[in-house]
């Protein structure tokens, strides 16, 4: 047998030597109370009736501290000699094969962070909860400036490249307007802007390799990951599938931005006004205030339906938010008074029975999900996959036609 | 190599679909994928196959394997034989024991009458593996093979422990319906067993059990080690049949115990194992 190492997690640390410069990551494993891991969190949308667009994921672990290594920086024991806020926080997920994969890469947020005898419980949120401590001053963003400009100059100052590489060509929008207001901007959290300035231009911010990027909603391109259930060859890799629904709570046909309504009347007779509402006190023209809200009703007036997939953290751990996934969901098949189940080219019609098919549910290879949060749990070593089907439209939930599975009506022949 | 009727340990297959592995037929090729599945349920079948006609299955795995054992289960042959490509020419397999004996000549029968075939032979880096089915055991019928299994083999037990807390279970889910009857809805199958090792002197059975213990791969249990009808088992119960091949994997923790001493005494323990998905 192949000589395999059990999989496991490590927590690294790296104390800020002055207010712009991080020293060298300290392997602290050894002193993290192994049931204080929780479960590590990151999500595109929020709870049901939500669309959030940029929330940041927290997770509080425990230290031992009796030898007050942890403690803030007036304990001269403490490792932070400059200052515990800010310190990075990694946590590395390594599978049988020791590949590892940084699974949470964040900040200690001093504010929540607590001494509770001899322990720490260090309170850490995603390194892009930075943005939230930093403010707009007056002048940074202009009057005219697009979206996308003024989200680039949000990202592009210290405080916030000193955690995070930052190149402006991966500042790209969905929608892009320019705004009216900026002086509604002044002194503001740069989280509550550029989260209205993401909701507006219908797009998300995401951390990829050390980087941040801002990006329409549109899954990424590059990567598929396959999820089997009930697979004749053994290739199961889901352990369970919950809150499945039809996409409703989250589908939104009215939308009201400063007190304008725009609406698609077809699908509020469809499934009623489901209605969402926004201020952008930053947008006094009507004509884009009508624009940015039909751009969000056509995204999201039509239900996608959602699924939590639980899995192992090992088969999730190269799955980042937005990347397409494959549902391979078939009913348990069971032969008929036979020993074995009818297979094409072998059976003969009329004269052998359909098998049993077993399950309450299943989901078509066909149709394309994708992921919009992810919850790792380090003590059970599995993760959730929160998905939701691909597309805005109807009929653009599936994959590009290929054989055997192309959608009658749609997919067009190839000719020579 | 022998075959003694004690629990058998092996490597999880080598040539599972899942990891890469594919197979070819000389009928319904369709199906010859089939045979590296796990379902129970399904099987290449010829099609207008009758005795004296040579059907010839070819498995390539993903990249060579070293094996020294091989399982056909499902199989209705009564004539057939079992080659590997060693990367220049098909080659028997050497010192073959089967489940009746030493074979001559490879992997060769002529009036074979089981269901369930195992070999052990020599180790070979094998790139392909043929199974060449003649006849059936009913004359004319169409050939059957579930499923082709190669591995290596990681002991045999020496000794008997104790066979407890056997269950076989449908995962089912049992309601009391309005009208007062119960509704069962059965779920897939799957079969766990406990070790019971009482002042038990094998020292190789111990490192065989702390060797799985420690595995982080699934493995392969062959209960009945090989022995069929009544010999060596007074009941042959489920879990014990010749097809009763099952992966593996342990599900508690493994705690030996000494009587009277680490250094003389026997040992003691129980070691729970639960049937899995191949990884």
């Amino acid at each position: 047998m192949t000589d395999i190492s059990p999989q496991h997690y490590q927590v690294g640390i790296t104390p800020l030597i002055d207010s712009n410069t991080y020293g060298t990551e300290i392997d602290v494993s050894d002193c993290v109370v192994e049931s204080s891991l929780g479960t590590i969190n990151e999500e595109l949308e929020g709870s049901d009736f939500e669309i959030n667009f940029f929330k940041y994921g927290t997770i509080t672990i425990r230290l031992q501290n009796q030898n007050g290594r942890f403690s803030d920086e007036f304990d001269s024991r403490s490792m932070f000699n400059f200052k515990r806020d800010q310190a990075k926080v990694k946590i590395t997920f390594y599978d049988n094969t020791q590949t590892d994969t940084i699974v949470f890469d964040g900040i200690v947020n001093e504010e929540s962070t607590r001494i509770d005898n001899d322990y720490v419980n260090l309170f850490i949120a995603s390194r892009d909860s930075i943005i939230r401590k930093t403010e707009i001053t007056s002048g940074l963003i202009s009057n005219g400036d697009l979206f996308s400009e003024g989200i680039k100059k949000i990202l592009n100052r210290e405080a916030i490249t000193k955690l995070f590489n930052y190149d402006p060509d991966d500042v790209t929008v969905d929608l892009d307007l320019t705004i009216d207001d900026t002086s509604v901007f002044d002194g503001r959290s740069s989280k509550g802007v550029l989260n209205d300035l993401l909701t507006a231009s219908n797009s998300v911010l995401l951390i990829i390799d050390d980087g941040v990027v801002v990006k329409p909603r549109q899954e990424n391109s590059g990567k598929l990951f396959t999820f089997y259930v009930n697979d004749t060859f053994g290739r199961d890799n889901v352990l369970d599938f919950t809150n499945i629904s039809s996409g409703l709570n989250r589908a939104f046909n009215s939308v009201i931005i400063n007190n304008s309504e725009t609406g698609d009347v077809t699908f509020k007779g469809l499934n009623g006004v489901r209605e969402i509402e926004y201020s952008f006190d930053f947008l006094t023209d009507p004509n884009k205030i009508a624009a940015v809200s039909l751009n969000i009703v056509e995204n999201f007036k039509i239900r996608k339906r959602e699924i939590d997939l639980l899995v192992r953290s090992k088969d999730a751990k190269d799955i980042s938010k937005l990347d397409l996934i494959n549902l391979n969901f078939k009913y348990r098949l069971v032969p008929y008074k036979t020993d074995y189940l009818p297979t094409f080219g072998k059976t003969t019609f009329g004269s052998e029975r359909f098998p049993y098919e077993k399950g309450g549910f299943k989901i078509s290879p066909k149709f394309a999900f994708k992921v919009i949060g992810k919850k790792e749990d380090p003590k059970t070593f599995t993760t959730i996959l929160r998905l939701r089907e691909r597309g805005i439209t109807i009929n653009d939930g599936g994959f590009s036609s290929r054989f055997g599975e192309a959608i009658f009506g749609q997919s067009i022949f190839a000719s020579a | 190599m022998t075959i003694t009727g004690k629990t058998k340990i092996f490597e999880k297959s080598k040539i599972l679909y899942k990891d890469g592995s594919t197979a070819t037929a000389s009928s319904n090729t369709g199906a010859a994928n089939l045979i590296l599945d796990v379902n129970k349920y399904t099987a290449w079948i010829s099609v207008g196959s009758s005795d004296g006609v040579t059907e010839e299955i070819i498995i390539t795995p993903d990249d060579p394997v070293t094996i020294d054992r091989l399982f056909l289960t499902g199989i209705n042959f009564k004539l057939f034989n079992v080659q590997y490509y060693n990367g220049g020419a098909w080659k028997d397999f050497t010192t073959v024991v089967g489940l009746d004996g030493a074979l001559v000549g490879g992997i060769s029968e002529t009036i074979y009458n089981k269901s369930t075939a195992y070999y052990e032979f020599t180790e070979v880096d094998a790139d392909m593996i043929r199974i060449q089915p003649t006849d059936t055991q009913v004359v004319d019928a169409e050939k059957t093979l579930q499923n082709c299994v190669v591995t290596v083999e990681l002991g045999t037990m020496e000794g008997n422990p104790k066979f407890l807390n056997p269950r076989s279970t449908n995962n089912s889910n049992s309601d009391r319906m309005v009208v007062g009857k119960k509704a069962i809805q059965k779920g897939g199958q799957s079969f766990e067993f406990t070790f019971g090792f009482e002042n038990y002197p094998s020292l190789v059975d111990y490192n065989l059990m702390n060797s799985l213990f420690n595995s982080q791969e699934t493995f392969l249990v062959w209960l009945c080690g090989g022995v069929y009808l009544s010999t060596g088992i007074r009941i042959q119960v489920r879990g014990f049949e010749l097809s009763d091949l099952f992966n593996m994997q342990t599900d508690v923790d493994f705690h030996p115990r000494f009587t009277n001493s680490i250094w003389v005494g026997p040992w003691n323990a129980n070691l729970r194992f639960a049937e899995v998905l191949p990884s």
